[in-house]
């Protein structure tokens, strides 16, 4: 009772936050991209949330269960990576164009309603079903802890993310995510420690942990019956593959790369991403360690990904569990506001012509989409409709391969092309969708280096060259436009570029700590105490 | 023992490798000065006082 109720006051708490900034959202602007005005903490902050949803705390830490917590965390750092990559290599472009939406970008930079009709189709069925997938785990969660009903448990989650993202959007999103995202670390950084005491402390629970059948804390991940991923070539081979892949991933995912328009200025949209690869590193070591140590106390939990709920609620006092849970909570709601508010963006701004509409009846309208949107995301998690439900499971991967090519030439290339563009989005999707589905029901097996994602990029960049070839002349329109976002602003001044680049020097000096910590607490314990 | 020391290094290894790309775009900044521009405008107004 005492977790539910602790969980559903955190529910309050953000449904009354969105209530209080809706009075702040004055305009379209403000509803789509907070006004542009976002500072560091929060560019950081809801980047970081939206990333980190319940596939990070319950699905990926099921790996670091199971025995596969060093490969995992290659994965994740690579995954990190795609914070400074993609705000270096698209996200500052993105920036300069003062876009509502990242389908308007795309239609502005190549001059093409079609370009941005697929974009923004794309970003509605893709989102919609990761939408669902992080819907799924919070009503597993809220029923797992409350005892309500499954069908209840995930209507209640949605409701709350529908009211405070139709009432305040991206000012109230931003604002509940980096709330969200100061949850669940503080969660992590104060229930790990407590779980290693628990398992024996520093450093007994590591070379415990280390001692377990098959070897689950080395470079490789488990060995010998329990070994899931092949051999330890091909377990290690997997995760840095889909660790770069997912590392272009996050690069171009609109939910990550929508934070930047948000951003007070250019600089400040890198800065943050500098925070969030700071913070997300940190928190996922500390994260996959403890999930790893979790085995040597209970061996037993059957279902792995259930891990972090199971010590909330069987080994952490009280107060501890309440705030881990509201942390996994709050990890879900976080991407789930993101996901909801792309969504109904892109259904108000990109489908239809709104050019005719004034700022303020764009954001009523806005607000009447968003909250039937909202309300169709809730019957859809009620119905489980087999094909979204399916999509879901790759959702996020279908950005890198219908977006990737095309996002990263928009800034690079003076060549590519709408024709490219558009149909390097339906190939890079379409092989993506046939590949899973070749995988899912055909009992297909593609090796880790022609995973669908893998196979979708690369037809997608054919595409896009072969499409621009034949597509004919780029339009002076789609030439200015690039001119633009290749301009650098006013914030790319000397002393704003310094600040900037301290932030840089803080990213360096994290990485040097982070190793010296990884070898003093993981190293040390197995292979020289 | 190698794998699990090179794992001690890529992962802090990736955060230094990306502080240092940050740092190289950074330095090849080329936006308009917006300092020297305020510099020389105050030194324009105090010769022509």
């Amino acid at each position: 009772m005492t977790f539910t109720i602790g969980v559903l006051v955190s529910f309050l708490v953000y449904v009354v936050i969105g209530i209080i900034i809706t009075r702040q959202v004055k305009d379209a602007e403000d509803y789509f991209v907070a006004g542009r005005n976002a500072p560091v903490i929060l560019i950081a902050g809801s980047s970081v949330a939206s990333l980190a949803s319940t596939v990070i705390f319950m699905g990926d830490i099921s790996f670091a269960y199971d025995g596969y917590a060093i490969p995992l965390m290659v994965l994740a750092v690579l995954h990190g990576s795609g914070f400074i990559i993609g705000v270096f290599l698209f996200g500052r472009y993105l920036r300069r164009s003062r876009s509502l939406t990242l389908p308007e970008y795309f239609g502005k930079r190549f001059h093409s309603t079609k370009v941005r009709r697929a974009t923004a189709i794309t970003t509605i069925l893709g989102m919609t079903a990761y939408l669902m997938a992080v819907s799924q785990g919070v009503g597993l969660l809220l029923s797992k802890i409350s005892g309500m009903p499954y069908p209840v448990a995930s209507t209640i989650g949605i409701l709350v993310v529908v009211t405070f993202t139709f009432l305040s959007g991206a000012k109230g999103v931003l604002f509940t995510d980096t709330l969200m995202f100061f949850i669940f670390i503080t969660a992590v950084f104060v229930s790990i420690p407590y779980i290693i005491q628990t398992a024996g402390g520093w450093p007994n629970a590591i070379i415990d942990t280390a001692a377990l059948e098959g070897n689950p804390l080395s470079w490789h991940g488990i060995t010998g019956d329990k070994a899931f991923l092949g051999t330890p070539f091909e377990a290690v081979s997997w995760f840095v593959i889909m660790g770069v892949a997912w590392g272009i991933v996050g690069s171009v995912g609109p939910w990550q790369t929508s934070r930047y328009l948000m951003a007070r200025t250019e600089q400040v949209a890198i800065r943050g991403s500098i925070v969030a690869l700071i913070s997300y590193a940190f928190m996922l070591i500390v994260l996959h360690f403890g999930a790893a140590v979790i085995a040597k106390i209970n061996p037993y939990i059957e279902s792995s990904d259930q891990v972090f709920i199971w010590s909330a609620m069987n080994i952490m006092p009280t107060w501890m569990g309440v705030v881990v849970l509201s942390g996994i909570m709050a990890a879900g709601l976080s991407s789930a506001s993101t996901f909801l508010q792309l969504i109904g963006n892109s259904v108000t701004y990109d489908l239809v012509d709104q050019t005719k509409k004034s700022s303020v009846s764009l954001l009523k309208y806005s607000r009447v989409v968003m909250l039937v949107v909202g309300l169709v995301v809730i019957g859809l998690n009620l119905w489980q409709p087999p094909a979204i439900v399916w999509i879901s499971y790759f959702a996020s991967t279908l950005f890198a391969a219908a977006w990737g090519p095309m996002a990263f030439s928009s800034v690079f290339s003076k060549k590519v092309n709408a024709n490219g563009a558009f149909w390097s989005i339906i190939v890079g999707f379409s092989v993506v969708l046939i590949g899973n589905f070749l995988e899912t029901f055909m009992g297909v097996s593609f090796p880790v280096v022609v995973d669908p994602i893998i196979l979708g990029m690369v037809f997608s960049l054919i595409t896009l060259v072969l499409g621009t070839k034949f597509g004919g002349e780029v339009s002076q329109e789609a030439k200015a436009f690039h001119q633009l976002i290749l301009t650098p602003t006013e914030s790319n001044s000397v002393k704003e570029v310094a600040i900037t680049k301290r932030y840089a020097n803080i990213l360096i000096i994290s990485g040097v700590i982070l190793s010296i910590m990884t070898f003093i607490f993981y190293f040390v314990p197995i292979h020289i105490l | 023992m190698i794998g699990d020391f090179v794992f001690v290094l890529f992962y802090g290894g990736v955060l230094v490798v990306m502080g240092i790309f940050s740092r190289w775009m950074l330095s090849r900044e080329k936006g308009p000065n917006i300092d020297h521009e305020i510099d020389k405008t105050i030194t324009n107004k105090k010769e022509r006082m």
